[in-house]
């Protein structure tokens, strides 16, 4: 099956900048894959988000090479409310995409401008709520919100739009740690229980590690790695040149192998490094 | 007399005018040369809070004293040489159109003679290691650089307490602990140091004493050690202890607290695991 996503030799560069913002990045998506995207600030990781839905280079002005297609669609070529039905953009503050006077106003915006009929909305509206755990809040006022509540707002209002390719800008990076544990999860439903194809952007490595299948290395505007997040996890200098700092449960476990421990595979997951460090103790 | 207690919060209530209670009876005392972490859910009162240290906002009822002076009589200038606050986004409070200029802004408005102040943006940008950067426009620099000099702000006008309200937010690791870095140094230059964060590695690595805040309270209050203990409160909380901590919870480990790596390492090395040899087992 054709991937979902096709980045083929993409090069981006803003108005009144030498430096590519990114620069020659090819990689290709499935459908339903669970793709994280990690990297320093300034690396173009966020202007690599706005290549999946035309507004690079549609909106934001530049100079632009190569080719992204989404759901067979070229970028460059389809309007951005067309590759709005199949790809949706969460960005990092909610707050900035939350305008309208109550929560059903705001889900149903986007379907609105879709020009689907009343009832289609009033039934996505219904289920986009219900699947972020926000039924109940369609009077509320989404300012008065909390920050995690805002956040599964802005998903709701994306996932209304029933597209295949969610994109989430750090999502999580305002939240408090339980909060963002609430918007993790209903992104990993997203992908496990709709199949939809996720691509998310977070500097918190213990979510990578915990839900993604897939993990890209942005450093300098270039794609430095694509590979599992055990592989990318277990490569210190690569981390350590892309400032990323891997979760500390790997940081421990390759400390102990330097001392000579065996380790064969480091482990990612806090439930896989106590079971990896109890056979240790037992000498399994 | 000289006090110890820079800080006093005595029935601390606040209630906005649209009649959001934010803070609810606090009582508290920090001492000159403490570094503090204000930790707590989205909404939980953290920066109503420590707005109240410089005067930013007045207490609706209950009084704050910071350095022997009560505040509410008092304007936010006449704290500023007291209270540095630097606020979560620097580009609140950067509009100068050079790193020098911005630099200068505090000491001139309090109208210090100009040697006095060419002298004080000369160390600072010194201290911070600006010099290079101090013709740019703040707004042409990195975020990194942007926190610096909101910082350098701060620090311009050398007051005894620094309020930081989330300083490494929006940073990658290597730009978070650079400026954690910074506030380090303040407090090993006897400065009183009051933070808020979501990050509990950071305040488990940096802090010396934790106040967790929920619904305008104070929940807990202790050093590191004894807060971090608390994982199911915290949960309850929206908290979350490092990964480390509960790394070393869910192996069984409950007399101590363990709040970094190289303390994870140190206690699986000495005390959980055998030696690398024997855990080597029969392997050739």
């Amino acid at each position: 099956m054709e991937p979902i996503v096709i980045f083929n030799q993409v090069t981006f560069c803003y108005p009144h900048t030498e430096r590519p913002a990114i620069e020659e990045i090819s990689f290709s998506i499935n459908v339903g894959e669970f793709v994280a995207l990690i990297g320093p600030t300034g690396a173009g990781k966020s202007t690599l988000c706005y290549c999946f839905n035309g507004v690079v280079p549609r909106l934001f002005n530049g100079s632009m090479a190569g080719m992204v297609t989404v759901a067979g669609l070229d970028s460059y070529q389809n309007d951005i409310p067309i590759l709005a039905e199949h790809v949706g953009l969460v960005v990092q503050n909610a707050r900035t995409q939350l305008f309208n006077v109550t929560v059903l106003q705001e889900v149903a915006f986007g379907c609105e401008n879709l020009g689907l009929p009343r009832r289609v909305i009033q039934e996505r509206i219904a289920e986009a709520l219900d699947f972020v755990g926000l039924t109940g809040f369609e009077d509320r006022e989404p300012a008065t919100l909390s920050g995690g509540q805002q956040q599964r707002v802005a998903i709701a209002c994306v996932l209304a739009m029933n597209p295949d390719v969610l994109i989430l800008d750090e999502p999580t990076s305002e939240l408090d740690p339980i909060g963002s544990e609430q918007v993790m999860e209903v992104i990993a439903r997203l992908n496990k229980e709709l199949n939809k194809t996720i691509f998310l952007v977070t500097h918190d490595m213990e979510f990578v590690a915990t839900y993604a299948t897939r993990v890209l290395v942005l450093n300098h505007g270039r794609l430095v790695e694509d590979n599992s997040p055990e592989i990318v996890f277990s490569q210190a200098s690569l981390l350590k040149e892309a400032r990323i700092r891997p979760p500390q449960v790997c940081e421990v476990m390759s400390d102990l192998r330097e001392q000579g421990y065996r380790i064969n595979q480091i482990p990612i997951t806090l439930e896989s490094t106590v079971r990896a460090l109890q056979e240790l103790r037992d000498g399994i | 007399m000289e006090s110890n207690d820079v800080i006093q919060c005595a029935r601390l209530s606040h209630t906005y005018p649209n009649g959001v209670q934010a803070l609810l009876n606090i009582d508290l005392t920090i001492q000159r040369g403490e570094y503090v972490a204000f930790v707590g859910q989205n909404g939980s009162g953290k920066t109503t809070l420590v707005k109240h240290f410089n005067g930013l906002l007045k207490p609706t009822e209950g009084t704050v004293i910071v350095d022997g002076f009560e505040t509410k009589p008092l304007k936010v200038s006449a704290l500023s040489c007291r209270v540095g606050y630097v606020f979560q986004n620097p580009d609140d409070m950067l509009f100068c159109s050079s790193v020098a200029e911005e630099i200068a802004y505090g000491p001139k408005m309090l109208g210090q003679p100009p040697e006095k102040i060419q002298q004080v943006v000369e160390h600072v940008l010194a201290e911070l290691g600006l010099e290079e950067l101090c013709e740019m426009h703040p707004f042409a620099l990195s975020l990194g650089d942007r926190q610096r000099v909101a910082v350098a702000c701060a620090l311009s006008l050398n007051p005894e307490i620094f309020v930081f309200d989330e300083p490494t937010t929006g940073q990658d690791y290597f730009g978070g602990e650079s400026i954690m870095h910074l506030i380090d140094q303040l407090h090993a230059a006897g400065k009183t140091v009051i933070f808020i964060t979501h990050d509990m590695p950071l305040v488990a690595e940096h802090a010396r004493r934790v106040i967790v805040m929920n619904q305008g309270q104070i929940a807990l209050d202790g050093p590191p050690q004894e807060v971090f203990q608390h994982s199911v409160l915290l949960r309850s909380l929206s908290l979350r202890s490092p990964q480390v901590t509960r790394l070393a919870q869910n192996l069984g480990l409950s007399k101590r607290t363990i709040l970094s790596v190289k303390e994870m390492r140190e206690w699986l090395e000495n005390e959980y695991l055998p030696a690398p040899q024997a855990a080597r087992g029969i392997v050739h």
